[in-house]
């Protein structure tokens, strides 16, 4: 025999995704209310269908001055709703690099020793506003989460609207081609965050159908110009 | 809408209770499906027992809508799925019971759905796979054979609610096979596979052969009995030799047909093996596992497959089960230990309350040992821990009723009447209560 025997206990490895949310008080109102309509369709979309459930794993961070895991990377078949968010204070990303760095690496821990394989985690950055921290922290902060030799290092997909900043987003993707996308000018967020949210259910979806191939990729929601991205499992 | 998949869409046909139109996204060729249409209808080679079973397990294409184009058609008629065969969740809302319900820990389904799913090993779990054999066996022996080519999760419906009873969609991607073998449908005709459901002895772009189904029917067995995915098909590809470690319920190990050195394993190896020449035929499937579910004690199962299926008749006898060990995959029984796992389904503090990150929700793993109880016992307990969790919210919101009226300034009375109700229902509760406590411990009190 050339390899491990096949066992019960072996699964696909799955798929973590974090949603990295800016609830500063600018998402006070039409943003903040839909992302609080949709979620139940997320997690229905993901928590329902036994065959994406199994492979995808789900965690909901917010920031503003502070940032909190308002739900803990899930199985969301087992989760019966994800708790509502609330805008509160200003937009520190620093706040929110600090916590993803920290929270990716405690759950990558949990999660091996309960058996689970990781494929690379993918992070949903959405703000609606500029940094207001002071740069120095935020751009240290988020050098930690990118840093190549950190084995974790997620890939980010930024979605921007109101008053995010391009230049600002362009470096939260490090740049990436293809990694960021930014609403147009003047665009209602009441329009925006729906279809956005909508986008990250397919995004989930079809990146789950492509862990079962073998050929795991992250699909990017579809949004012009964005591009798969082939993920790797981590050991 | 009903649905939409990779090829089309499917909706509900006006006047049409129980009929579903599927729609091709791309009109296909006619004739292809037509002859599907023909082979199973009573114009067709189809003995009637057997197209009974056909139809009463598939959604077999009934009719070509034809299309504009000339020789195309733009979709098809097919029945609806009985509604046995779907699975409420706890959330009231039917879905279709696909096979991803049975191929994981039927515990942690059953915490996440509130479903109640029949345990590793189960006989119930091999009644399926020998409902599905009894029925890929017609397809089988006909004359000319039927390939479906594509038994995936998706694809296969199941019910135990008459007795375990499987249901195939997407049943216009077979294909007709001569009795060489060869496809008998239009040359350049592409035919879905499901990843990770696939034949790898099929290439990339590739059609699913005829044998594709014997390998199909061999995974299911390996993933529904097994409740688990047994992700071989890459390693296969790779042409790697594969072990499979099957760990079964020491009950099931026990019988004779089923035991360690039982010829299933042989034959469950030739059927994933990629020699597909080695496959057994669903025929030999069944045969096995009627075998099987006698020697379980579980006639009753075969019976009610039956039943299901119109008739008990079998189509040819199957080849013996004894045979060589496939070179290339061994599987190897072996008593289950628990799993270790505990699965908690989570409800939110409150709404907008924030909870804490640690454990939570992603299953909590339990410190504690695991259940002592066989896993095919558990979803017993776990309805009956269900039912009393059930009968102790009823409890609280009655007395918050009467407490309720209670507390409001003028409604008073009402109050007391409800609290009267309360204390019938409680004292009730008591009675009851010392009654079963008295006979716990009558025993040992020497009464
Ligand atoms: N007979 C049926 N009864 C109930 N639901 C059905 C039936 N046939 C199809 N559906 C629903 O429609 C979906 C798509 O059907 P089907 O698999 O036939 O289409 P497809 O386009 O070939 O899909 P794919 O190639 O993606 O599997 C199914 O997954 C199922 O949800």
């Amino acid at each position: 025999m050339n390899s491990e025997p096949v066992g019960v206990e072996e699964r696909y490895a799955v798929f973590p995704f974090y949603l990295c949310l800016d609830v500063s008080a600018s998402m006070a109102g039409a943003p903040i209310d839909s992302i609080n309509r949709q979620m139940p369709e997320l997690r229905s979309s993901v928590g329902d269908d036994p065959a994406i459930a199994e492979v995808v794993r789900f965690a909901v961070v917010t920031f503003s001055d502070v940032a909190r895991t308002v739900l803990p990377l899930s199985d969301l078949s087992l989760v019966e709703a994800v708790p509502e968010v609330r805008a509160e204070g200003r937009t520190s990303y620093g706040a929110a690099f600090e916590h993803l760095r920290q929270v990716i690496e405690t759950d990558y821990h949990t999660s091996r020793a309960s058996g689970d394989r990781w494929y690379r985690p993918a992070v949903v950055f959405i703000s609606d506003g500029r940094p207001t921290d002071e740069e120095a922290r935020w751009r240290a902060a988020h050098a930690r989460v990118v840093d190549p030799t950190w084995r974790r290092r997620p890939n980010i997909l930024a979605f921007g609207f109101g008053h995010a900043d391009p230049a600002v987003l362009a470096s939260v993707v490090e740049g990436k081609p293809d990694r960021a996308f930014i609403a147009e000018e003047g665009a209602e967020p009441a329009a925006v965050v729906p279809k956005l949210m909508k986008g990250l259910i397919s995004s989930i979806v079809s990146s789950s159908a492509s862990v079962y191939s073998g050929e795991a990729q992250l699909t990017p929601p579809d949004v012009p110009g964005m591009t798969p991205i082939p993920v790797d499992q981590l050991d | 809408m009903v649905a939409e998949g990779g090829e089309g869409r499917v909706f509900e046909v006006l006047d049409r209770p129980g009929i579903l139109f599927k729609e091709y996204r791309r009109p296909v060729d006619a004739s292809s499906l037509r002859d599907l249409v023909v082979w199973a209808s009573a114009s067709g080679s189809l003995d009637p027992v057997m197209a009974t079973r056909v139809r009463l397990a598939t959604a077999w294409p009934q009719s070509v809508v034809r299309g504009a184009a000339p020789g195309l058609a733009d979709g098809l008629l097919m029945a609806r799925a009985p509604r046995r065969f779907s699975l409420r969740h706890r959330d009231g809302i039917a879905r279709l019971a696909t096979l991803s319900y049975l191929t994981a820990d039927p515990v942690r389904r059953a915490a996440a759905y509130g479903l109640v799913l029949p345990g590793q090993g189960d006989a119930a779990r091999i009644g399926l796979v020998y409902a599905l054999a009894r029925t890929l066996e017609v397809l089988e022996h006909a004359r000319p054979s039927v390939g479906h080519g594509d038994l995936s999760a998706k694809n296969v419906l199941w019910s135990t609610r008459r007795g375990p009873e499987v249901f195939l969609l997407d049943c216009d991607n077979g294909e007709r096979f001569g009795p060489t073998g060869a496809p008998l449908g239009a040359p350049g005709r592409r035919r879905a596979m499901t990843p990770n459901w696939d034949d790898p002895t099929v290439p990339a772009g590739g059609n699913p052969g005829f044998a594709s189904d014997r390998y199909s029917l061999a995974l299911i067995f390996l993933r529904v009995v097994g409740a688990g995915h047994f992700p071989v098909q890459k390693r296969q590809r790779m042409a790697e030799t594969v072990e499979v470690e099957l760990a079964l319920p020491s009950a099931v190990l026990r019988n004779p047909a089923m035991a360690p050195d039982a010829p299933l394993w042989a034959m469950l190896g030739r059927g994933l093996s990629s020699m597909a020449g080695l496959r057994p035929p669903a025929s030999t499937w069944s045969a096995a596992l009627s075998d099987v579910l006698i020697g379980l004690g579980a006639s009753a199962v075969l019976e009610a497959v039956h039943a299901a299926q119109g008739s008990g008749a079998s189509s040819i006898p199957g080849e013996p089960i004894v045979g060589p060990s496939a070179p290339d995959v061994a599987v190897r029984p072996r008593p289950a230990r628990p799993r270790t796992e505990m699965w908690t389904f989570h409800r939110p503090v409150a709404s907008g309350g924030h909870i804490p990150a640690a454990g939570g929700a992603r299953g909590s793993q339990a410190s504690t040992p695991p259940p002592a109880a066989p896993p095919a016992h558990l979803p017993l307990s776990a309805q009956a821990m269900a039912g009393l969790r059930r009968a102790f919210a009823g409890w609280k919101s009655l007395h918050r009723w009467a407490g309720s009226a209670l507390g409001t300034p003028g409604r008073r009375s009402v109050g007391a009447r409800r609290a009267a109700v309360c204390a019938v229902v409680d004292f009730v509760v008591a009675c009851v209560g010392l009654l079963l406590f008295a006979m716990i411990v009558s025993p040992f009190l020497g009464i």
